[in-house]
Formats: structure tokens, sequence, C-alpha cells
């Protein structure tokens, strides 16, 4: 039951105010624009993107902008404004051995075909403070996409799960029937159980501090996962669709994602030989600690398939898929914000009588 | 499929009727191309061929999304892993030609202009003009574009030497 | 890979005008329909739109049908409209009438066998199919009573071009609420609403 909230309007549009107030900062302090944004906070935008469900860089970087750097606000927002487009398509699937690879690691092997290219990384970073990064350079001219000389040409870069599985070693991901209906949690609510094409789309959009702190779990010995970070790809992909008027696919355009294969050991059982096992994680953008617990998690949830009996909270289907959505959770935690002033009444009227019949049998008692 | 990195490899459809082939890569050069670098191009366009037709929107421009699927594993079974925005336009020109076009983001501008090309490149008078003053250069700045993208990382390669064992050493 | 097109471009009808302010206007005009059935609603946003599909029901197929909305097309649609639906709305065609999210009939006078249509279930009553049929006319006069939700009282109204099945399959829906299906009868540029609270009270030949 909810009580009408009288008045409280003029309060609302004042607070309005001060948050675009408060969200300007001072005055004299150069506002921050888009293309900064986008720019010099990449992976914040990566976040956004991946967790709003949208990719769209501009967007993500005015939802940062007007979230006034609280991500999950972001993210809240991209997804209200996702409600406001029809969805006029759908891709194929993304090759993701196509790629435009511009970082590629694995931990399992040390020479791989193409090799192991670094790219733009923490990684080796000494994690001090840079304070030269205090100091605000003048806009220089974009030299990155100049050069006189013909860049030479991309090695092949086969994947490592097509390596390991060569030799039957690594279990294989086969597509299945294809005409098959795939899950879609913007269209249908999640049921259990659920399939690996719901999990991993729930996963995908999912909040990467939790899906971290699951990841962590199940290293920490919640689970038995024994994860090798077999290959993380960033770079970009192609998108296509067919729409029915065309007969063939076009590309629409290209984005960038990132890609962790988690490669798990797994010892056999009487139905199946020995082999590696594997998890997935892929996000939009730069995001490769989300793509790893999202890996770990997708594997954990796998223990259904697998034959592993669940033991652990990151093998508790309902409790990750349900709680991994930082909108819902947000939602539902700051609920408590609005008024329960009927519902805490009754709570007081209860207490108190409760603790007035406590009284009155404590005096009969002496 | 998989083993080649060789990036933007419209040329190489397999497939595909040679028509479709082509229309595919100029499709594909004009959705990656900005909105601005297709301005140019109708101006320069018109300068060297005369006047475009006028056309006629069948759809207007329409900003929507496109569900972007994956596959677990990267080979396996279909998953949707997101959406993006997207734009199209439908068009058809005076002399008859029909135009569409599906891009990236959200620019009207952009997809309307795409279609406009599309129309014009499906003329074979005026195909061999159009995709060499246009599509062909955009292609190429695409190509090298997404090449020295690639080749910015190339110093982040890792050489590993074989380490000779201590008893090489004196 | 696909290489046939499944639509023909170049004698495509145009569809909305403005596509999101048309589409918006004529929801609108709908919820108003649906919301007050026995009320004869214009559309005033009608786009072009091939026979024998009517600039109304047009405007409901564009303003209501998606990719996400399976449509189920009586044969002479299924001829002439299949792809201006598609290139316009996306919806996919179904030959399983229980299938459908919206069955469209060009004919009121032959009606599919509405037995079919789904009709919601317990979890998900709203799952429902929503049934649209183009008749010659609608006007309140005397010829089936409504009353129900959304009714002062009682409305009558006349249908012309209607087979009369389709009033008897309206009663029978009203028995299985809250499952059953939704139905909206188009005149040219005139929708008249019939959700499945509507109590249809009596019925003339």
């Amino acid at each position: 039951m909810y009580v009408s909230v009288k008045g409280g309007e003029r309060a609302i549009t004042a607070a309005h105010t001060l948050l675009a107030e408060e969200r300007r900062g001072d005055p004299a302090v150069p506002e921050l624009s888009l293309a900064q944004i986008e720019q010099q906070m990449s992976l914040g935008v990566a976040r956004v993107m991946s967790e709003g469900a949208l990719y769209d860089p501009e967007l993500a970087a005015l939802a940062i902008k007007q979230a006034r750097g609280d991500m999950v606000e972001a993210i809240f927002l991209l997804r209200a404004y996702r409600t406001t487009l029809p969805r006029l398509a759908t891709s194929l699937p993304i090759d993701t051995g196509q790629m435009a690879v511009r970082r590629r690691i694995s931990a399992t092997f040390k020479d791989i075909p193409g090799g192991q290219v670094l790219g733009p990384t923490f990684d080796y970073t000494h994690r001090l403070l840079d304070f030269d990064l205090a100091e605000v350079k003048e806009p220089a001219a974009d030299l990155s996409n100049s050069g006189a000389v013909e860049p030479e040409p991309a090695r092949p870069m086969p994947s490592v799960a097509k390596i390991l599985g060569s030799e039957g070693l690594l279990e294989p991901e086969i597509p299945g029937d294809e005409t098959a209906p795939v899950a879609d949690l913007t269209r249908e609510p999640l049921s259990f159980p659920a399939e690996r094409d719901a999990r991993l789309q729930a996963l995908a959009r999912g909040d990467e501090g939790f899906l971290l702190s699951l990841g962590y779990s199940t290293q920490r010995g919640y689970g038995r996962n024994h994860p090798f970070a077999g290959e993380i790809r960033l770079g970009e992909v192609a998108v296509e669709i067919q729409p029915d008027e065309l007969p063939f696919p076009i590309e629409i355009g290209e984005i960038e994602i990132t890609e962790c294969q988690m490669v798990n050991s797994f010892k056999g059982s009487k139905t199946k030989p020995a082999q590696f096992t594997r998890g997935y994680g892929l996000t939009f953008g730069h995001g490769e600690r989300k793509a790893m617990s999202m890996a770990l998690v997708d594997r954990a949830l796998r223990c259904r398939e697998l034959d592993e009996e669940p033991s652990s909270p990151a093998q508790d289907e309902e409790f990750v898929l349900y709680h991994c959505d930082n909108l819902e959770a947000s939602g539902f935690v700051q609920h408590l914000k609005l008024p329960h002033y009927v519902d805490f009444q009754s709570e007081l009227v209860m207490v108190r009588e409760m603790r007035a019949q406590q009284a009155a049998l404590k005096e009969a008692a002496e | 499929m998989e083993d080649s990195a060789r990036s933007g490899a419209s040329e190489e459809i397999d497939g595909l009727a040679p028509e479709h082939a082509a229309r595919k890569r100029w499709m594909s050069v004009l959705a990656k191309a900005g909105a601005a670098e297709l301005e140019q191009a109708i101006t320069a366009m018109q300068e060297k061929l005369g006047e475009l037709p006028a056309y006629r929107l069948i759809r207007r421009p329409e900003v929507g999304m496109t569900m972007v699927r994956a596959r677990a594993g990267g080979t396996g079974r279909a998953f949707n892993l997101g959406e993006m925005t997207m734009t199209r336009c439908t068009l058809r020109t005076d002399d008859n030609l029909v135009g569409t076009s599906y891009v990236a983001g959200r620019s009207q501008r952009h997809a309307e202009l795409a279609a406009l090309f599309d129309a014009l490149l499906q003329d074979p008078a005026r195909r061999p003009q159009v995709t060499a003053l246009v599509i062909d250069p955009l292609a190429r700045a695409q190509d090298l574009r997404r090449d020295r993208r690639v080749e910015r990382s190339a110093p982040t390669r890792v050489d590993f030497f074989t380490v000779v064992r201590g008893e090489d050493r004196t | 890979m696909n290489q046939q097109t499944k639509i023909a471009l170049q004698q495509l009808a145009r569809g909305f005008n403005d596509p999101q302010l048309d589409a918006q206007r004529v929801f609108r005009q709908l919820l108003q329909a649906m919301a007050r059935p026995g009320q004869i609603v214009p559309i005033d946003r009608l786009p072009e739109a091939p026979e024998p599909l009517c600039g109304g029901a047009a405007a409901l197929a564009l303003t209501l049908f998606d990719l996400d909305t399976p449509i189920w097309l009586d044969e002479a649609l299924c001829a002439t409209a299949s792809d201006y639906l598609a290139f316009h709305t996306g919806a996919p065609v179904t030959a399983e009438i229980g299938d459908a999210a919206f069955v469209l009939v060009a004919d009121g006078r032959q009606l599919p066998d509405l037995g079919k249509v789904a009709l919601g279930d317990a979890e998900y009553p709203e799952r429902a199919a929503t049934i649209i049929v183009q008749v010659e006319g609608l006007r309140i006069d005397a010829g089936h009573r409504l009353r129900g939700p959304g009714i002062l009282g009682h409305v009558d109204i006349t249908v012309d071009g209607l087979a009369p099945e389709f009033w008897s399959a309206l009663q029978a829906n009203r028995r299985r609420f809250p499952l059953g299906f939704d139905a909206m009868l188009v005149a040219g540029d005139m929708v008249l609403g019939l959700p499945r609270t509507v109590v249809v009270d009596k019925t003339e030949a």
C-alpha cells in the first residue's frame, strides 16, 4: 500500500537544481567534455557499455558525465536510454578469430603463433602514482594515424583454444542447433534451470565487483576450479547483420571487445575422458578483470553440465544470476529510501504493545 | 577463417555472387566511414560528376539497435552479448534506384548519405567512377587505420630469447 | 548464407510519414479504444499501405508489430502485404496461428479458426494474441450490446462485414477470463477495441 506524496515537488525541483550545481562543481574549473571522457576514461566507458548492455561510447560518456562518475548510476542511465530505441536487427555471431588484435596474452603457453602481445596494459606498471599526470598539457595533433611507412601485415593468431583443442585436450565448444532460439533476458525473464546462453548474457551484463568476488571465491577453494588464463584478447571485430531486403549479410561497423578463455582442469569421469574444461568471458570495450571474472563464474556455473556437485556460492545458479545485475540490486537496496512510514508505524505499534505486555507480565509476577 | 588475422578481408568474400560481393564491400566501406567523410565525398562527386539525382525517402533515417550476438568459447553456442546503436535508411532516387543503409551509431545523416551512395553504386553506368572516386579511397584509408592500430602494439610483442644453460659458460 | 532477398523494394509503399511520432500518436488512440470499448476511435495518422490493407489496419500494424511479435496473415495479406510488413516492422510471419502475437485478417467475413489463437497462460495471461480484423463499417446502433470495464452501463454497436461466429467466439473468450485473446475491429480509419474484458450481451443474426 502506498501513501500518496503530497507536496515535495518544489523541494524536488530545488534538489535537481542543486544536483546540477554539484555536478558542475567549481565553475572556474573547465567543464568536462564527452570527448575527454571517451578518450581519457575509456575503461570507465567500457564498463558502462558492458553493464549498460549498449555499445555506444558517446552515450556512455554522457551517462558518466551526468552521473558524476558514479558508474552504477551511469549504467542505469544507459539502460533506461536503451528502452527508448527500437531493436531493428540481430547480428550474426561475431567472429573473435577475425579480431584486429591489439593485445593478446596467454598464461598457458609461452611461445604461441602470433606471439604474446602486451598491448596497453597496467599489468607491469609499479602502481606508483605518477605526479606528471597532475599537469595538464595543451592538446596536440593526433599523430596516431600518421606515418609514411606501410605497416607490416599482421601475423596469424590462432587461438590457444584451437591449439589445445586439436589434440582433444580441451573440451570443444560447438554451436549445436543453430535454429534453436537464443535466450534473451531483455525479452523473457530468467527461469531456472538456466541454459548457458541465458547465463552468459546475464554475466555479461552483470556487476564487475560481484563477479570479481565470486571468481575470487572459486580460486580460494570455494569450488574446484584450478583456472589458467588460456587466452585474453583485446581488439576490434566486425558486426554483421542480414536484413530481409538484402540477399547477403552486411557489416554495420566494428566494436572493441575483450575476450577471455579460461582453461580449467577436470579429472575424467566414468562417462568423460580427462580433458581441460572451459570458461568464457566477453565484454564491450577493454575490460579484462570483468572478462576474467565472468569466465571463472561461467565455469563454476557449468557444474551441472560437467557432473560436479554444486557446493559453493559461485556454483549456485540462482544466487549468482539473481544478484549479479547491479541495476536490480541497486534499485532494491536504494528503494529503502522511499517513504515506508506506514509500514514503520505498524512496526512501532507492535513493538510498543509487546513491551507493554511484557511489562504487565513482569508486574503480575512480582 | 579463424587463423586469418588479416583485417578487413572484404575482398575475399566466399560463396557470394560477384555482384553481391561488390555491394557487400561498398556497403561495409560506407558504414565504417564517418559522416563527415561522406559529406566530403558527396561534394567531391558533385564537382566531378555533376548533379546528383534527387531522391525520396522510403524509410526515413531511423535510430535503433542491433543485438550483438557472440559465441560461447568463441566457437560454440550463440548468446546475446548486448545491443549496439545502429541507424538505417532506405531511399529511392528519381531514376528508380533503391539504396539502403545500416550503419553503427546514431547519425541520421550518415545513414542517409550511405543509402544514397548505395543507390548510385547500383547503377552500372555510375559505379566505376563512384567506386574509384569514393569507395576505393575510403577503403584504403580504413584498412590503413586498422593496420596502424594493430601495428601500434607491435613493439609490445615479447621476443623470448632461449636462455643458454649454465654449463656452456666457463 | 541466404542469397535470396525476401523483400522486393521497388514496389514498396512508404509507411508512416514520421515513424516515431506517428506510431506514438496511433498508440495513444489505440489505448483509448481499448480502455473504452465501444468508443469508435478515429486513427488520424494513416500510412501508405498496399491493398487490401486499409489505412487504419496498416497504422495499427506499423505501431504494434516489431521484431519480437510473430504475426499471422490471412491468405490475401500473405500475398500482398507480407513484404510491406516485413520491411516496415520486421515482424516474423508464422504459418501457425497459435504462435502469433498478432492475427491480421483482411476480411471480417472470412475469419480463420479463432479456437487456435493464443490465449495466454496462468503465469503470463498477457501473452495472448491480439486479433485485428478489417470490417466494412462500425457504428453506434442496435446490433450487439457491450458491457464491462471501461463502458458506462452499456453500448450498442453495429458492425458490417463481420462473420457472426466472431461474436460467439468473443462470448466463449469471455468465459476464459483472465486468459483470452483481445481484438480490434478496423473500418477504414476507425477502430473499435474489444479487450477480453468485454461482455457481449445479445447476439443478432
